[in-house]
């Protein structure tokens, strides 16, 4: 447990940390919030310091995921309402914002939530065709129509019903 | 953030710059694994760098039904090559599985010699933590499941369908924390040895299993779930009682459905949560037993229990009960100072519920499947139904009465079936009960649909009534919408139209209104999502 400062090992589970994002901006968590992330954790359990500077979260995402991490550690919330809250914090957000999400989540290790929002990114692409992913991922298709008809051709079983929607 | 970047080309001029690819690989595979094998292996004609993406993910699932084109055994041929061949490319690459999801299909012995030479590379070499076998069998067929499967240590999780345990010598299953066995046939000694020798163990479930006549769980130290399920049996001969024995003090759900015999005497299951019981026999002195026993218990529901007439349920605990499917009117008397909802659902309305508690915001939930009582001995049927809602009224009550239609049937005017007493019964002073929604399927045809509500609205104030609706089947879709749009025009035109009645002198208002809480504009395809609100005067 750290104790760097005069309040004693009793109150350290209402400490505060600061957080800086890579576009410097800092933000104040409580102690009990940051190390539900494994990462930050195992910061805080090596360094005295209390700031952490994160190089390569910005702060949208970094906010995102404090607000997160609050509502998991606050123990006044019920499993059913942090539940809900997870499914309301992926619904609508743009694939953009979930992939700096996952992103973020991986390097903190904040597995429930990574996991989430890795889900919520596949829902995406569920059901969909080829040429609609390519499209809205903006993927461009290096292959010759030779090379790609051979792909198809060697995992044939793959393509044999495709009644999916294209839009 | 948030806005779409173009596609870029990098300065090397061979590798676009897209919204997606550009992810670390594990990150890839995590999102991949979310997708049914089919679709993992579609990403592979994304783009280059997407070549071998889905065919090397942590996760390999299969089941025929992913294979639908050509003939039954032509199905087969190709599920098993396709999936020797996929296993080759992970043992070739030395990649490993987190997850094994295989539904085998069972044409002849080729699976059997298959899985034999599988199973133990996949459970030795590849690192597996979740495995899952079945097999599409006939009933009474099983297949010899290899015993190095409990030998695979990295294991914490195991589903098998339809499998065989013999001779299993060896369990080292160090870190299973969930198994779940359905249709399986094992011995009584076999599942001891396996619970006794999985210490990590939480989650058990034993669906329809045969092999045993009694099941004894009391090894392990971390179970918090048990469930067993015997009701693929439950038209068979009876003579067959199985016995459960559970002690296991750490256990928080327990799930039985169909068990003939539970010994549950004289065990104490302090942080027991969460009890299900369907089909089980119970005496009367079961609740007894609950009521001192389980402490901690927040979730009982009853199932088509039977073996009782009436229960005394005395609990501090207790925040949900259910009640459903009981075949004669029970009585019932429960004292539940922190209950949250009380459910109670079946074909008759209970002889008499008595409910004490302290509990200021509780909610109970009525659903009255049929009106077969009705039919017969309407003002006794309401009267039974308005001693229900009485003895709730404490709660925000709820009446669902999704009646089903009777179409071959001749179809006859409630008005005529209740008798004119009801408006006397009782000296003719009801006090009516406030039901905050109340639901009904209607009658058909609606002309006779006020003679019921006037007897419903003489013993209870609904404050919203809707319709329920069954809307599964599309041909049903455009009658039961015409049916709705029928039965709100009813309603509104009671008022007018049945000034007779002595409870319109209390109706002030009716009102409609939508009630789906999205906030979407009003649609006459959303009717649905349309009730009524009734201003009753206080």
């Amino acid at each position: 447990m750290v104790t760097t400062d005069e309040k004693g090992p009793l109150t350290a589970k209402k400490k505060s940390v600061i957080i800086r994002s890579c576009d410097g901006d800092e933000f104040l968590v409580s102690e009990s919030a940051a190390v539900l992330s494994t990462s930050l954790k195992k910061i805080l359990e090596e360094k005295e310091d209390r700031l952490i500077h994160l190089s390569d979260i910005d702060n949208k995402t970094l906010a995102m995921v404090i607000a997160y991490l609050s509502t998991h550690a606050d123990d006044g919330l019920s499993d059913d309402l942090k539940r809900s809250f997870d499914q309301e914090f992926v619904s609508g957000k743009e694939f953009d914002v979930l992939k700096y999400l996952v992103l973020a989540t991986d390097t903190l290790q904040v597995t429930c939530l990574c996991y989430t929002v890795a889900k919520k990114m596949a829902d995406i692409m569920k059901n969909k065709l080829v040429e609609w992913v390519r499209r809205e991922f903006d993927i461009q298709n290096d292959y010759t129509p030779e090379a790609e008809a051979e792909i198809r051709r060697l995992d044939a079983w793959a393509w044999d019903d495709r009644q999916l929607e294209d839009d | 953030m948030g806005k779409k970047p173009a596609a870029q080309r990098g300065e090397d001029g061979s590798k676009s710059m897209d919204r997606i690819s550009n992810l670390p690989q594990p990150i890839l595979h995590h999102i991949l694994s979310f997708l049914s094998q089919k679709e993992a292996i579609q990403t592979c004609v994304l783009s280059k760098s997407w070549r071998y993406l889905g065919s090397t993910r942590p996760n390999i699932e299969f089941c025929e039904s992913h294979f639908r084109s050509g003939r039954k055994k032509e199905k087969e041929e190709t599920f098993l090559s396709v999936l020797d061949k996929t296993l080759q490319g992970y043992h070739d690459q030395k990649l490993s599985i987190r997850k094994f999801v295989v539904e085998m299909p069972m044409v002849d012995s080729r699976p059997i010699s298959f899985l034999e030479k599988w199973i133990p590379i996949v459970i030795l070499d590849m690192g597996v933590k979740s495995f899952s076998l079945s097999f599409r069998l006939q009933e009474s067929e099983y297949f010899d499941l290899p015993s190095i499967v409990f030998e695979a240590e990295s294991l914490q999780e195991l589903y098998l369908e339809r499998c065989e345990l013999n001779s299993i010598d060896n369990v080292m299953l160090k870190h299973l924390q969930t198994l779940c066995l359905q249709r399986v046939y094992i011995t009584e000694e076999t599942f001891e040895k396996i619970l006794s020798s999985c210490p990590l163990i939480e989650n058990v479930s034993l669906l329809g299993c045969k092999g045993f006549k009694s099941i004894k769980v009391n090894k392990p130290h971390n179970l918090n779930y048990f469930a067993f399920n015997d009701t693929y049996e439950l038209y068979k001969k009876q003579d067959n009682v199985i016995r459960i024995e559970i002690d296991v003090q750490t256990i928080k759900t327990i799930r039985i459905v169909g068990c003939l015999n539970w010994i549950h005497h004289h065990i104490y299951f302090p942080h027991l949560s969460c009890l299900f019981l369907s089909r089980v026999s119970l005496s009367s002195e079961s609740f007894g037993f609950f009521s001192c026993n389980f402490p901690s218990l927040e979730n009982l529901t009853l199932h088509y229990c039977f073996g009782f007439k009436e229960f005394h349920l005395l609990s501090r605990s207790i925040k949900h009960l259910r009640v459903c499917g009981m075949k004669k009117p029970i009585k019932a008397t429960v004292d539940a100072p922190n209950i949250r909802m009380f459910k109670y659902e079946g074909d008759n309305i209970p002889q008499s519920i008595t409910f004490t508690t302290t509990s200021s915001e509780w909610k109970s939930n009525i659903i009255l499947w049929s009106y077969s009582d009705f039919d017969y001995h309407a003002s006794s049927w309401f009267h039974k139904l308005h001693e229900l809602l009485m003895a709730l009224s404490q709660s925000e009550i709820s009446l669902k009465m999704p009646q089903e239609r009777r179409r071959n049937q001749k179809i006859e005017d409630p008005l005529s079936l209740v008798p004119t007493d009801i408006n006397n019964y009782g000296g003719g002073f009801y006090k009516p009960v406030v039901v905050e929604n109340l639901s009904v399927r209607g009658y058909y045809p609606y002309s006779s649909f006020p003679g019921f509500l006037r007897c419903l609205f003489r013993i209870c104030r609904p404050r919203y009534i809707s319709q329920c609706l069954y809307l599964d089947a599309h041909s049903e879709w455009e009658r039961e919408e015409k049916q709705l749009t029928e039965f709100l025009l009813v309603i509104l035109l009671i008022k007018k139209n049945m000034r007779q009645y002595v409870w319109l002198q209390d109706l002030e208002e009716v009102s409609m209104e939508e009630f789906d809480e999205n906030g979407q504009e009003l649609h006459p395809l959303d009717m649905i999502n349309v009730r009524l609100r009734l201003k009753w005067r206080e």
